[in-house]
């Protein structure tokens, strides 16, 4: 198995570029399926995800377990969390997360702790803009 | 495929807050709407990459 290599994704903030280490991901149910991209963070717990992505992965939200995901200032925002299944652009593997959806989430996806570094390696260069994913084995 | 990662070589300022579709090599930009479920409606290409464009005068703690 070798590494996959991306490159760090440019982004306007204010008038600086920003580079930031994002990578595709394909989001799906049984009954859609939809490509996006996802912000990988270490600083996240799960994967959140941006709630209008479950209205059209076919989620009711009101059938779903809750939970209250903190950012760095506010005291919290209701998710509601579902079971769907997530693939990383280059790789084969299907992985089944319990993602947390957010409501009025400004980012697509984060890939956090729970679930994405648990099975990838994740080797940053930021000075070369790039990074390369393997699939942890243990 | 060999896919852009520079998104402000096709998103500007009035992209901002929007829902995007881009071509699978994100490239161009196929279209863009105030939410997913009508974006998703009018674009046709199965191969689109979707996404919410951030805005530029924030930074930001994920």
């Amino acid at each position: 198995m070798d590494w996959k290599e991306y490159k760090y994704y440019a982004q306007l903030s204010g008038d600086d570029m920003v580079y930031r280490p994002i990578v595709g991901v394909v989001l799906s149910t049984i009954k859609d399926s939809i490509e996006t991209i996802g912000i990988i963070d270490s600083g996240c717990d799960y994967t959140l995800i941006n709630a209008e992505y479950a209205e059209e992965l076919g989620i009711t939200p009101a059938t779903c377990e809750t939970a209250v995901v903190g950012g760095i200032a506010d005291k919290g925002t209701p998710s509601f969390i579902a079971k769907i299944k997530l693939r990383i652009e280059g790789f084969e593997d299907i992985f089944e997360v319990n993602a947390r959806f957010v409501p009025g989430m400004v980012v697509n996806v984060l890939l956090g702790e729970v679930d994405f570094f648990e099975n990838f390696k994740v080797l940053f260069e930021k000075r070369q803009r790039k990074f390369s994913l393997i699939k942890s084995t243990s | 495929m060999k896919k852009n990662t520079d998104f402000s070589t096709i998103l500007n300022k009035a992209h901002e807050n929007k829902w995007v579709a881009l071509s699978a090599d994100r490239t161009k930009l196929l279209d863009s709407a105030d939410t997913l479920r009508e974006l998703r409606k009018r674009i046709k290409d199965t191969t689109a990459v979707y996404m919410k464009v951030l805005p530029s005068d924030m930074s930001f703690a994920f």
